[in-house]
């Protein structure tokens, strides 16, 4: 299950330059304290996990709570999808298809990915294991080739507030909070503690590697500059005498379709389970509308008011949701057992 | 389809703001097979002139102009005027770092006497494009200390940081060479000098021997050649070639002073000399290398009075400071470049080595 890491791929684009706004050089203690947090989510999905053996994420609130509440985790995949959906199109709009409008982006990544919804979750981690092995010989491969241009002094940390590291913490943290997909997985999962063991490597490796990112982008572009990068991955691509740019561009329509995809899957099966469909193919073509229109409309205008949302709303959204809900379920779930023995 | 190799931006005489010259490569031309040159033009390339209120606007005009798709990732230098440059670039350069087109190899030139425009008018003798032969003279200068070499990103980079400031490559026109009886030819390009800056705004120049100044403060300097006084004829000289240097800026703070130890070492060998005396004797290598530890110090010294001067810091003294003192340099950063590092002491420490003496310790001719 390579999916745990690719999901968490999409740090690499727009976020550097928003968290690296907020913990500077202390980007690292952000980095550990999401890391952290993120094991907690998993401890949290686990323990809900050997509960209800065979079950879904949807499933558990339905059966803890009632009906309903099923639904928020499936609203949320939704809004994370629209979220990656819309930082894809923005990226290549800037760097690659300048010129093509912005609806059709939208509406090509959402029917490549609708497709691959449509054939599955084999197809999707099938793919997934295909491409994450590019990913992770692109990407240390570009921070290795651009880290002679990495000047120490960027590095020195003279300016930082706790404020500033746990913004920056809690906006990672509700990136990699999207793990909470796991326990979608995790019924389909022969082992679940196998599932369990495989997300908390997944973070762990992502958060390495991202980690590594933004030092570097942070080392090369300097603290003043990396904040104001609009894309610091591509925009450090770009320093390498070697032309690895359009190799990095691959790797985001890789990285993101496919992470797309098993946003989207999990959304239309997610809204499936919650409305009583036994099959979610049938939602593939409303979850994908939905998607589509929160991508282009409930995220704002145009890029800054997308980078905006993603450092406020974003967190303010995710957080409740990832944290708050499953610790909250468990609660739950664990208070039903003993007062009501089955 | 039409590539631009090369853009020079200046000052509009009236009403709009910039006036940009564009080079654009003539691809059938740049075939030598097909010979001749299309009317109007000095070579494979020629030349358009455009104003705008931006330079988005200028681009915008000749795009419409044209009628051809503009293809602009082939762009190899940018020339800026010296009056643009005085008066800051910030405007001029913005265009070409929101634009994903353009490469961050980019190299960023300021014409020194003369205009962006006949800078890129000029011909060359062996490149076919001027904005071609730049670029070379640029790669082949940096290691040599004859210019600094830098190029959009960098420029960018150190504007970007509040204590450093940016410097530019200069780029000049030597007078035409008159062949006996031939037709009058064309100015030629010269690569070298450094345009300073403080902020956005181009504060002097530095000639070559002063950029190799520059160059040895920043560690650049791998080759070129540095002549020294004989320590045995009075009058005559001897070539030494630098076959590698070392250089690294110590900041000190003793007793709330603060000062800098440069430290440079450089190894040579000796290329030529201009007499006949004998160098098969160690004490007057020691004499000579005494001697150029002279000379690179004197050359740095006197980068540095220039630099405190003007006020500004494109060196990174600074952020040496904040590396080594980094609690002070939270006071220090305030006005760094107007008055903490102006009033600062630096020392120069070089070490120099005579390695080498070729394949000869004594030349064989008599």
């Amino acid at each position: 299950m390579l999916i745990a890491i690719l999901t968490m791929h999409f740090s690499i684009f727009l976020m550097p330059g928003i968290i690296l706004e907020f913990s500077r050089q202390y980007s690292w203690v952000s980095m550990c304290i999401a890391v952290l947090g993120d094991i907690l989510m998993a401890v949290l999905l686990y323990a809900l996990g050997q509960m209800y053996p065979g079950r879904t994420l949807f499933e558990y609130p339905q059966l803890i709570l009632g009906r309903l509440a099923g639904k928020l985790f499936a609203l949320f995949f939704l809004y994370v999808g629209g979220i990656i959906l819309r930082i894809f199109t923005e990226c290549s709009l800037t760097y690659l298809l300048d010129e093509t409008p912005f609806l059709f982006l939208l509406l090509l990544g959402i029917t490549t990915t609708g497709y691959y919804v449509y054939k599955g979750l084999t197809v999707i981690v099938r793919l997934g294991e295909l491409v994450a092995p590019i990913i992770f010989i692109v990407v240390p491969g570009l921070l290795l080739s651009v880290s002679p241009k990495i000047s120490l002094a960027n590095l020195v940390v003279v300016d930082w507030t706790w404020l500033g590291i746990f913004r920056g913490a809690l906006i990672q943290m509700a990136m990699f909070g999207v793990c909470i997909l796991m326990g979608v997985f995790m019924a389909f999962h022969d082992k679940p503690g196998q599932s369990f063991r495989v997300k908390v490597r997944g973070v762990i490796i992502s958060g390495v590697l991202i980690t590594a990112l933004f030092l570097v982008s942070l080392g090369v572009l300097g603290e003043y500059a990396v904040a104001q990068t609009t894309f610091p991955t591509e925009s450090l691509a770009r320093l390498i005498e070697f032309p690895i740019d359009p190799l990095i561009l691959a790797v985001l329509v890789m990285g993101g379709s496919i992470t797309i995809s098993i946003l989207y899957f999990a959304a239309s099966l997610g809204l499936a389970q919650t409305v009583g469909l036994a099959n979610y193919r049938w939602l593939i073509i409303p979850a994908g509308v939905m998607i589509m229109l929160e991508a282009a409309y409930l995220l704002g205008d145009n890029i800054v008011e997308l980078k905006k949302h993603l450092s406020t709303v974003f967190p303010v959204v995710a957080l409740p949701v990832e944290l708050g809900m499953t610790s909250f379920l468990l609660l739950a779930a664990w208070i039903k057992r003993h007062s009501y023995p089955p | 389809m039409v590539i631009v190799s090369g853009v020079g931006i200046e000052k509009a005489d009236e009403g709009e703001n910039l006036r940009l010259t564009i080079q654009m490569i003539i691809p059938a031309q740049l075939d030598e097979s097909k010979g001749g040159k299309a009317a109007g033009t000095q070579g494979p390339f020629f030349i358009r002139t455009f104003t705008g209120r931006t330079v988005s606007e200028a681009v915008e005009r000749f795009q419409s102009e044209t009628g051809r798709n503009v293809l602009w990732s082939h762009t190899k230098v940018i020339i800026l005027a010296e009056e643009l440059a005085q008066k800051g670039v910030f405007s001029a350069l913005q265009y070409f770092e929101r634009s994903a087109k353009f490469r961050e190899k980019l190299v960023i030139f300021v014409a020194h006497g003369t205009t962006a425009k006949a800078i890129l008018e000029a011909g060359h003798e062996v490149e076919k494009l001027s904005a071609n032969a730049m670029e070379l003279a640029v790669k082949m200068g940096r290691t040599r200390g004859t210019t600094p070499g830098i190029d959009f990103f960098q420029f960018i980079t150190n504007l970007a940081d509040p204590s450093l400031s940016p410097v530019a490559n200069g780029v000049k026109l030597l007078p035409p060479l008159t062949v006996s009886g031939g037709e009058k030819q064309q100015p030629r390009i010269n690569v070298s000098g450094t345009a300073v800056f403080k902020g956005d705004r181009m504060v002097g120049w530095l000639d070559p021997v002063e950029t190799r100044g520059l160059m040895w403060l920043q560690n650049k300097v791998s080759k070129g050649v540095l002549v020294v006084n004989s320590p045995v004829e009075a009058g005559k000289q001897v070539g030494l070639r630098i076959t590698g240097s070392k250089s690294k800026i110590y900041p000190e703070i003793s007793r709330d002073r603060l000062c800098f130890k440069v430290k440079v070492k450089v190894e040579t060998s000796v290329a030529d000399q201009e007499y006949q005396g004998d160098l098969d004797n160690p004490a007057y290598l020691k004499k000579m290398e005494k001697e150029l530890a002279q000379t690179v110090s004197e050359e740095i010294m006197s980068v540095i009075e220039k630099l405190q001067d003007w006020r500004t810091d494109p060196v990174g003294f600074g952020r040496t400071v904040k590396l080594s003192y980094t609690g002070q340099w939270r006071e220090l950063r305030q006005g760094w470049q107007d008055k903490v590092f102006p009033a600062n002491l630096v020392n120069v420490e070089v070490t120099a080595n005579i390695k080498q003496t070729g394949t000869v310790f004594k030349s064989k001719m008599r």
